[in-house]
């Protein structure tokens, strides 16, 4: 309490001593706050009343806006430098409250769950308040608007005059500035969409609307060829009958199946003799497995389990199973069992065949991190039907449109060489910087 | 070597750790303790980096999958940063600190013995997989240093004051007294010299954290589609940027109000946590790509 006390008293000496009043210049951090409290205000209150998502307009109207509103900040700056409110909202008082606002924000963007893009809810107090679409609410494109100004206004400040020292700091500015205003006027330009091909389909061009069900056509059409997935061996497990509770190996491993491989559990030792990755059961009984390449195929070994001394305990064919074939465990005692998990993905792609407008074709295998540039989309191998696994009849591709991402990029690559410049200079760089532009 | 050999390395190292830095104490001079740290703290950087290495070769993908893995490069790079910090600003107390640190990241990985586990799912099969946590990591570390040094100027400029502040610097000793036990006599009672000490390592920090952030949207974009997706994750990355923004604007102004730049740092911090791995309790967690866990 005692601490609250001396700082109320030191507060209120501090305030004897500024006799400004609110709004009288030089502005300092009270107007920042002052303003960030009147957006939230207007930001909830629009959003309370309209209930709906906002987006920013789309091309060509966000083109014209973003050139305009940077065109405007420079020659403001230019031409009114010693303007009052433009000193202000070019440095750090206006640079700091603006980054208290985007933060508290962000916050709330951090801690509410959000919904899906395209849902509305309907008498929810957080959703009309914009809380959980607040990537598309007034409230963060009050935010937005404060804070790009001011980062605007800092980056044509860092760049006239030009001085060298202060070149670093202009470059993540610049950095940061471009990835906003790209990012966000983009937002409304970019598509993304997923094709949905099946094995032996007619080649397509719809694609759908990743939140709506709105479709939209490419100019081209893909085919899929072959979706095929590369698996680790599956790994075999220890497991308690009662809870069905995974049991780690005493050599705090998991057992990945390899050919004639040995590895001890507890009091048990349990041995591969053989292990066939794709193969299919002779009988029901699982008595005996071969190996195939057909459709369905499953990992099969036989094991063998071994107590302390080394007197076999059993031996059989155990398998993960899959959507034809059920699973088949191999029991210790009536405690526990070793079980085989299916097998985990390494790598899946499709093999994809693509038609293009001239009538020319081309042929290329999608993988997870290996898109492929078509026409101005990204197409990205997203996904396949799981519970089939290596045997899926389709494949999901994403198919994404952005034509800002070329400026979201160069901003990124700006921040990055702001980023070393400030770096090497450490805090050098802030030093004799912005003494005497407040205060 | 694997996870089994693991306790003869750990040892080794712990034993190098602490040699690294008890030579503080030394009745010899300055420069041969310099000497002795370096050759005792490169010792366990170059025994732990072979362990990650020969560990990268026998799963087949790079040890950064789980927790335990992550903890590997802490046992590295947190005495590779001291050892920087140490040589460059005369710091010994954070080399201390760093040693500290990563031996406790040892103990817990000799105690919570870790599940082997070689399988990586596709979509951090990516070059871009080690440097983004590789980045993260470090700037955590750098940054969990700054806001040590924070704490430590605080507890000095309240250290004539009573109450709240006195129980905080009773709960905070440990810190307080590791970083005086280890430090040179100039450098103990001037908060300026803190903060400009806090300064570099914020600078540091920020930096990693940005490429990470930025390393991160690159990735996103060609693994899943979209450079920034709004994920619970990247959003307490963006505040933890955003908070230490405004420490870095705060100080290129106001010289001279000390016991704030001190709160906002220490503040920042919490900030960081969350980003860590208090967005894993976060209700808006529940469909974010950056849940891990230690087993599947």
């Amino acid at each position: 309490m005692s601490f609250i006390v001396l700082y109320l008293q030191k507060k209120t000496v501090t305030q004897k001593k500024d006799k400004r009043r609110l709004f009288q210049f030089p502005w300092q951090y009270k107007e920042g706050f002052v303003i960030s409290f009147i957006l939230i205000i207007l930001g909830l209150g629009f959003d309370f009343i309209t209930k709906k998502p906002i987006h920013f307009p789309a091309f060509p109207t966000n083109l014209s806006l973003v050139i305009t509103y940077t065109l405007l900040l420079i020659a403001i700056y230019k031409f009114e430098k010693n303007n009052k409110i433009v000193k202000w909202i070019s440095g750090i008082p206006a640079a700091i409250t603006a980054t208290v606002l985007f933060t508290i924000v962000s916050a709330i963007l951090g801690i509410v769950p959000q919904v899906e893009p395209g849902v509305i809810l309907k008498d929810d107090i957080l959703y009309d308040l914009g809380f959980k679409h607040l990537t598309t609410s007034w409230l963060i494109a009050f935010t937005y608007l404060f804070f790009v100004t001011s980062l605007g206004f800092a980056t044509v400040k860092a760049l006239i005059p030009f001085k060298k020292k202060k070149f670093g700091i202009f470059l993540s500015h610049l950095g940061l500035y471009i990835i906003f205003i790209a990012g966000i006027a983009g937002s409304s330009d970019a598509k993304r969409t997923y094709f949905y091909l099946e094995n032996d389909a007619e080649p397509t061009n719809i694609v759908t609307d990743f939140y709506s069900p709105q479709k939209y056509e490419t100019p081209f059409k893909l085919q899929l060829n072959k979706f095929d997935i590369i698996e680790y061996n599956p790994k075999i497990v220890l497991v308690n009958f009662s809870d069905n509770e995974l049991i780690t190996p005493n050599s705090s491993k998991h057992f990945i199946i390899k050919d004639s491989l040995s590895e001890n559990f507890l009091d048990w030792t349990i041995k591969v003799e053989k292990f066939i990755k794709y193969s299919y059961p002779t009988d029901t009984s699982y008595s005996k497995f071969e190996e195939t390449k057909s459709k369905g195929a499953i990992p099969a070994a036989l094991v063998a389990i071994y107590d302390k001394q080394g007197n076999l305990i059993n031996q059989e064919w155990i398998t993960s199973g899959n959507f034809i074939f059920p699973r088949k465990n191999i029991a210790v005692n009536e405690k526990y069992y070793f079980a085989m998990l299916s097998p985990e993905p390494k790598e899946f792609s499709s093999d994809i065949t693509a038609f293009l407008p001239d009538g020319t074709t081309e042929n290329f295998i999608l993988k997870v991190n290996k898109p492929k540039k078509l026409m101005g989309w990204d197409l990205y191998q997203t996904g396949y039907d799981e519970r089939r696994g290596k045997w899926s009849s389709y494949s999901i591709i994403e198919a994404g449109y952005d034509p800002w991402l070329p400026a979201v990029f160069t901003g990124i690559f700006i921040l990055i060489a702001g980023t070393f410049y400030l770096f090497w200079l450490g805090s050098r760089a802030i030093k004799e910087d912005d003494n005497n532009d407040n205060n | 070597m694997n996870w089994v050999q693991f306790p003869y390395i750990a040892y080794t190292a712990i034993i190098l750790l602490v040699l690294s830095f008890s030579v503080f104490f030394l009745p010899i001079s300055k420069k041969s303790k310099k000497i002795l740290a370096n050759i005792f703290a490169l010792s366990n950087v170059a025994i732990f980096a072979y362990f990650i290495i020969s560990l990268w070769i026998n799963l087949d993908r790079p040890p950064l999958r789980t927790l335990g893995e992550t903890r590997l490069w802490y046992a590295v790079f947190l005495p590779i940063l001291g050892l920087i910090t140490f040589n460059r600003w005369k710091y010994f107390w954070f080399l201390a600190y760093s040693n500290l640190m990563a031996i406790l990241f040892i103990i817990i990985n000799l105690t919570h013995p870790e599940t082997y586990n070689k399988t990586l799912m596709p979509a951090l099969q990516s070059p871009w997989f080690v440097p983004h946590v590789v980045v993260y990591l470090l700037s955590y570390a750098i940054l969990r240093v700054s806001w040590l040094v924070a704490i430590n100027g605080l507890l000095k400029s309240y250290s004539n004051k009573k109450g709240i502040v006195k129980v905080l610097s009773i709960l905070l000793s440990p810190i307080y007294f590791l970083i005086n036990l280890f430090s040179e006599n100039d450098e103990k009672d001037n908060i300026k010299k803190i903060l400009k000490m806090a300064d570099n390592i914020v600078f540091i920090g920020f930096a990693f954290l940005t490429l990470g952030i930025l390393f991160g949207a690159l990735w996103a974009k060609e693994a899943w589609g979209s450079y920034w997706t709004w994920d619970p994750k990247e959003t307490w990355a963006l505040l933890t940027f955003l908070v230490y923004l405004i420490y870095i604007h705060l100080r290129s102004q106001h010289k001279n109000k000390t016991s704030l730049h001190l709160w906002v740092l220490t503040i920042s911090f919490a900030f960081l946590l969350a980003a860590w791995f208090g967005v894993n309790y976060m209700p808006s967690a529940k469909n974010s790509v950056h849940t891990y866990s230690q087993e599947e």
